[in-house]
C-alpha cells in the first residue's frame, strides 16, 4: 500500500477530513464567522489544551489518567495570581517558577498513589481533584484573583507578526512535536507504549512500567501548570473553576481517543491527539458562533467520547473476532490495540 | 435409544484462514471422544461453534436426530451442550452454589431461596465426592476446584453434551486423576464427551475414540484402542517425525559452573540449592505449584529473596530487579507467554527489542535501521512465520509467539548466559515442540547454560540432561536422564517428607 493510500485510511486523515467539513459548513451558514477576531480565540483556546494534552495522552499510553488535571492547573494559576497580589515587586518569573514546582509537587503525589502505593490512577485522581478544587475554593471562597501585572497579562496578546496566530498557540505546537517524537522515535517513548501494553511482560523485560509512569504524572503536573499560566495570561486572573467549567482534561481523554491513543494504555501517537483537539474545539466554537452557549462543549465532549470509545471498541471486537480470539478472556489488555493509525 | 451428536460439511472461514472445511463425525452417548490436531487445526473453532460462540458458514449439527442452529451461547446450552474452556467462566467473586445454579436459581416468594440452593448444590458437590464448601467464593479456590465448578455447572444444566477444552492444562497429576474420575463417571451415565488435548497419554487414558483435524479439515476417525502415538502423530503432522527425542542432537561438553545457588530462601521456596554448568540443559520437574516458577523468579531478581546465595560465573550476584539479572546476562521465558513474555497488540519487532532499547540507539533516538536488522535475524534464525516484522504478536500461534520470546533473548543485541525456560512448550503443537528442543540442545551447544522447566514429565526426562524435581518448595531429589524413568520422578515429585 502506498504511504498515501495508508494516510487516507488513518484517522488522522478522518480527524482533518470532518475539522474541514465543520469549517465549510460554518462558511456556508455564517460567513461572518470568518474573522480575525474569532480565530484568536480558537487558537487562545487550543494554547493551553494543547499543552494539556501532551501531559495527559502521554499518560494515557502508559495505562493511566490523570482527573485531577484540570484541578491541579486550576491550583498552579492561583498560586501565582496571589503570589504576584502580595508581592507586586518581585520579578513575575520567579512565581511562574512556583507554580512549575507546583506542578512537581502535585504530580509526584498523585504518582506516590499511582504508582508507589499501585492503587487505582483513576480512583486516586479524583479524589486528587476534589482535594485540589476543594482547597482552591477554600481559600479564594469561590472568587477570582485578578492578575495586574502588565508584562505577564501581554504574554497571551503577543501574535506572530501580525497574524492572529498567538505565540502560546506556536509553544504548544512545538512541545506536541517535542513529545510526539519522544513517542515516536525515542527508548523512552517505547518503553512507554510497551509497559502501557502490559505492564508485567515490561518488568520481566527489564523495563520499570511503575517509574514510566511516575514520570508521566509529574510531567502531566507540570504541563498543567503551564496551561493554567497560559490561561492566566490569557484572562488576566486566577480562576478556582476557570478550567473545570471548561472540562479541559475531559477535551484532552476524547481528543486522545479520537486520535488513536488507547485508553487502556500501549499505543498511540500525538499528532493525531492534537489533531482530534482541534476537531473539538472547532466544533464547539461553531456551534457558539452559530448562537449556540459556551457550555455546549460539555455537551460536545460527553458524546464525542461516547462515540470515540464506541467506535475503538468495535474495531477492537472486530479484530479480535478476525482472529477468532475471545474478546471477553483476552489476556493483557483488552481494549490496548493500536486502532487505525 | 442411543444418543448421538453428528456433525457434517461444517466449514468455517477468517479473512485469510480456512480454519474448518467440511468436518464432519459422530459422537456417541457413554463414549468419551478426543479431538486432536496441532494449533491451528481447528479443535478450538470447532468447539466455540459447538457453544453458539460463531456461526458456521455451512454444516449442520445434529443432536438426536434434531438439527441445531444458535444464535447465542445461550441457544447452545438450552439444547444441552455444554463447552468448558480453557479459561473458566466462572463469577469469581460470588459463592460456588451461585455459579454452579448460575442462570437458574431457586426463588421463593421472589426471593432468593438460598436454603434450597445449598442444599442442591451439597448433593451435587457430594456426587462428585469434593470438598468443597458451597458457600466459598470460586476465588479462593485452588484451579482444579475451580475446574470442578464448572464441571458441576455442567452436570447441574444436566447437559447431555460436554465438551472439555484442554482440561488438564493447569492441573497436577493428583487433580488430572480426579477429572479423569469424574469424566468417566459421566461416561458411565450415558454423557456425550467430546475431550480436546495435546497431551497424547491422557488421550489415552481416559478416551474411547479420536478424531484427528489437520489444518481445519477431517483426518481420521478412530478407536483409541487400536492406534498408537506413532500413528497419531503421524496423522496429525502428516508427517512421520519419528522418535522426537532420539533424534536430538544434544551437546555433550559441559563448561566450567555457571550458576550455583546455595540454600535459596524465599516466601515461596524453601533452602533450594544447586549448580549448573555452561553447555547443560538443566531440568526442573515437579507439580504445579511445587514452587519451581517461584526459585527462578527469584533468581531473576522478579520476586525478593529472604536468605541464601547466588553465584554467577563464581561470582556473588544479587538482583534487585529483572533488569540487573537481564544486564548480568540470564533471560527468563516466562511460564505464561500471553500475560507476562509479551505485549500482544505490539509488533515483532518491539516486542524482541524491548529489554535492549538501550542497545538499539542512537542518540537521541531509537537505531531503527539496527532494531529492523536484529528482528529479521531472528525471525529467520527461529523461522517465525509472519509475513512482516511489523505484524503485531497477538496475530502469531502460540508456537510462533515463544519463538519470538525466544528470538529476544537470543538475538545479537545480548549476552545471554543463562536461559531459564518455563513451560516453553505449554500449548503448542508437536512439531513446533520438536523444534524447541532442538533449539534448546543448539543453544547449549552455544555455550549457554539451560533451565528447563516443565510439567509434562516426559519431555523434561527426555530434554534435560540433568533433572532436579521440587515439591512444596524444596527439592526432593535430582536425577541424571540415563537414570530418569517417569515412575522415578513422579515419585520424587510426590514424595511424602
Amino acid at each position: 500500500m502506498s504511504r498515501f493510500r495508508k494516510f487516507t485510511q488513518s484517522k488522522s486523515f478522518l480527524l482533518i477530513v470532518l475539522t474541514l467539513i465543520i469549517l465549510a459548513i460554518v462558511f456556508i451558514v455564517e460567513p461572518g464567522a470568518y474573522n480575525r477576531g474569532n480565530a484568536a480565540q480558537l487558537m487562545a483556546t487550543l494554547s493551553y489544551t494543547g499543552v494539556m494534552l501532551c501531559g495527559i495522552a502521554m499518560l494515557l499510553m502508559s495505562g493511566g489518567f490523570d482527573f485531577s488535571t484540570s484541578a491541579q492547573a486550576s491550583v498552579a494559576m492561583l498560586i501565582f495570581a496571589e503570589l504576584v497580589r502580595r508581592f507586586p515587586s518581585v520579578p513575575f518569573p520567579i512565581f511562574m517558577l512556583c507554580a512549575l514546582v507546583f506542578g512537581v509537587i502535585s504530580g509526584s503525589i498523585n504518582a506516590f498513589f499511582a504508582d508507589g502505593l499501585g492503587l487505582m490512577p483513576f480512583i486516586c485522581t479524583i479524589g486528587m481533584s476534589s482535594v485540589w478544587s476543594g482547597l482552591a475554593a477554600l481559600y479564594t471562597r469561590g472568587s477570582t484573583i485578578p492578575i495586574r501585572n502588565a508584562t505577564f497579562n501581554s504574554i497571551a496578546a503577543q501574535y506572530v507578526f501580525g497574524t492572529p496566530i498567538p505565540w502560546t498557540f506556536v509553544f504548544a505546537l512545538v512541545l506536541v512535536l517535542i513529545y510526539s517524537g519522544v513517542v515516536k522515535y525515542t527508548r523512552f517513548g517505547r518503553s512507554i507504549l510497551m509497559s502501557g501494553g502490559n505492564p508485567t511482560a515490561a518488568r520481566l523485560a527489564g523495563l520499570n512500567p511503575r517509574k514510566i509512569q511516575a514520570m508521566l504524572f509529574i510531567n502531566n503536573g507540570v504541563l498543567a501548570a503551564v496551561a493554567g499560566l497560559i490561561w492566566a495570561s490569557q484572562q488576566k486572573m486566577g480562576s478556582p473553576t476557570g478550567f473545570s467549567t471548561a472540562g479541559a482534561d475531559m477535551t484532552c481523554l476524547t481528543a486522545s481517543i479520537l486520535g488513536g491513543v488507547s485508553f487502556m494504555g500501549g499505543a498511540g501517537a500525538l499528532g493525531g491527539a492534537f489533531l482530534g483537539i482541534i476537531l473539538i474545539q472547532v466544533l464547539a466554537y461553531s456551534l457558539q458562533v452559530m448562537g449556540l452557549p459556551n457550555w455546549v462543549i460539555t455537551l460536545i465532549n460527553g458524546s464525542l467520547l461516547v462515540i470515540a470509545i464506541s467506535i475503538d471498541t468495535f474495531n477492537v471486537r472486530r479484530r479480535m473476532k478476525k482472529l477468532g480470539l475471545k474478546t471477553a478472556s483476552m489476556g493483557g489488555p483488552r481494549m490496548g490495540m493500536p486502532g487505525m493509525r | 435409544m442411543e444418543q448421538y451428536l453428528e456433525l457434517s460439511g461444517i466449514s468455517k472461514a477468517f479473512p485469510g484462514v480456512q480454519a474448518l472445511k467440511d468436518v464432519g463425525f459422530r459422537a456417541t452417548g457413554g463414549k468419551v471422544l478426543a479431538l486432536l490436531g496441532e494449533n491451528g487445526a481447528g479443535k478450538s473453532t470447532l468447539l466455540k461453534i459447538l457453544s453458539g460462540d460463531i456461526k458456521p458458514d455451512e454444516g449442520k449439527i445434529v443432536l438426536n436426530g434434531r438439527e441445531l442452529s444458535f444464535r447465542s451461547p445461550h441457544d447452545a446450552l438450552k439444547s444441552g451442550i455444554s463447552v468448558i474452556y480453557q479459561e473458566r467462566q466462572l463469577m469469581s467473586a460470588m459463592s460456588v452454589m451461585e455459579n454452579i445454579f448460575a442462570g437458574d436459581i431457586p426463588v421463593k416468594n421472589g426471593i432468593v431461596d438460598y436454603k434450597t440452593l445449598k442444599r442442591e448444590t451439597k448433593k451435587i458437590i457430594d456426587q462428585f465426592g469434593l470438598p468443597i464448601d458451597p458457600e466459598t467464593p470460586v476465588m479462593f479456590l485452588s484451579i482444579a476446584h475451580q475446574q470442578m465448578v464448572e464441571i458441576m455447572k455442567a452436570y447441574r444444566r444436566d447437559s447431555l453434551v460436554i465438551a472439555f477444552d484442554e482440561p488438564t492444562a493447569p492441573l497436577t497429576d493428583t487433580e488430572i486423576e480426579i477429572l479423569f474420575n469424574l469424566i468417566r463417571r459421566l461416561k458411565e451415565q450415558g454423557k456425550i464427551i467430546l475431550y480436546v488435548s495435546h497431551r497424547l497419554k491422557e488421550i489415552f487414558e481416559v478416551t474411547d475414540e479420536i478424531v484427528v483435524l489437520k489444518d481445519g479439515r477431517f483426518v481420521t476417525h478412530v478407536n483409541t484402542a487400536e492406534t498408537n502415538e506413532q500413528d497419531l502423530i503421524k496423522y496429525m503432522v502428516g508427517r512421520d517425525i519419528g522418535d522426537t527425542y532420539a533424534n536430538l542432537s544434544r551437546n555433550d561438553k559441559y563448561g566450567d559452573v555457571l550458576l550455583e545457588v546455595n540454600n535459596l530462601t524465599t516466601y515461596a521456596v524453601h533452602d533450594v540449592s544447586f549448580s549448573l554448568r555452561k553447555g547443560e540443559v538443566l531440568g526442573f520437574a515437579g507439580l504445579v505449584g511445587a514452587g519451581r516458577t517461584e526459585v527462578m523468579r527469584a533468581i531473576f531478581g522478579a520476586d525478593p529473596i529472604i536468605s541464601g546465595e547466588i553465584k554467577l560465573e563464581g561470582k556473588k550476584v544479587e538482583f534487585k530487579t529483572p533488569k540487573d539479572a537481564i544486564d548480568a546476562g540470564i533471560a527468563l521465558c516466562p511460564e505464561d507467554r500471553k500475560e507476562q513474555g509479551l505485549v500482544l497488540w505490539r509488533s515483532i519487532e518491539d516486542n524482541i527489542i524491548m529489554p535492549f532499547l538501550d542497545k538499539v540507539r542512537k542518540w537521541p533516538f531509537l537505531d531503527f535501521k539496527k532494531s529492523e536488522r536484529v528482528t529479521i535475524e531472528a525471525i529467520k534464525k527461529y523461522d517465525i512465520k509472519t509475513p512482516t516484522i511489523d505484524k503485531i504478536v497477538v496475530e502469531l500461534s502460540g508456537g510462533n509467539q515463544q519463538k519470538v520470546i525466544l528470538g529476544r533473548w537470543t538475538s545479537s543485541l545480548v549476552n545471554t548466559k543463562l536461559l531459564i525456560l518455563d513451560e516453553p512448550t505449554k500449548g503448542i503443537d508437536v512439531g513446533t515442540k520438536a523444534e524447541i528442543y532442538q533449539m534448546v540442545c543448539d543453544l547449549a551447544k552455544e555455550g549457554l547454560g539451560v533451565i528447563f522447566i516443565s510439567s509434562e514429565l516426559t519431555e523434561v526426562i527426555n530434554v534435560a540432561d540433568r533433572i532436579i524435581v521440587m515439591k512444596d518448595g524444596t527439592i526432593t531429589g535430582e536425577v541424571l536422564r540415563e537414570e530418569a524413568t517417569e515412575e522415578k520422578v513422579l515419585a520424587l515429585a510426590m514424595a511424602s517428607n
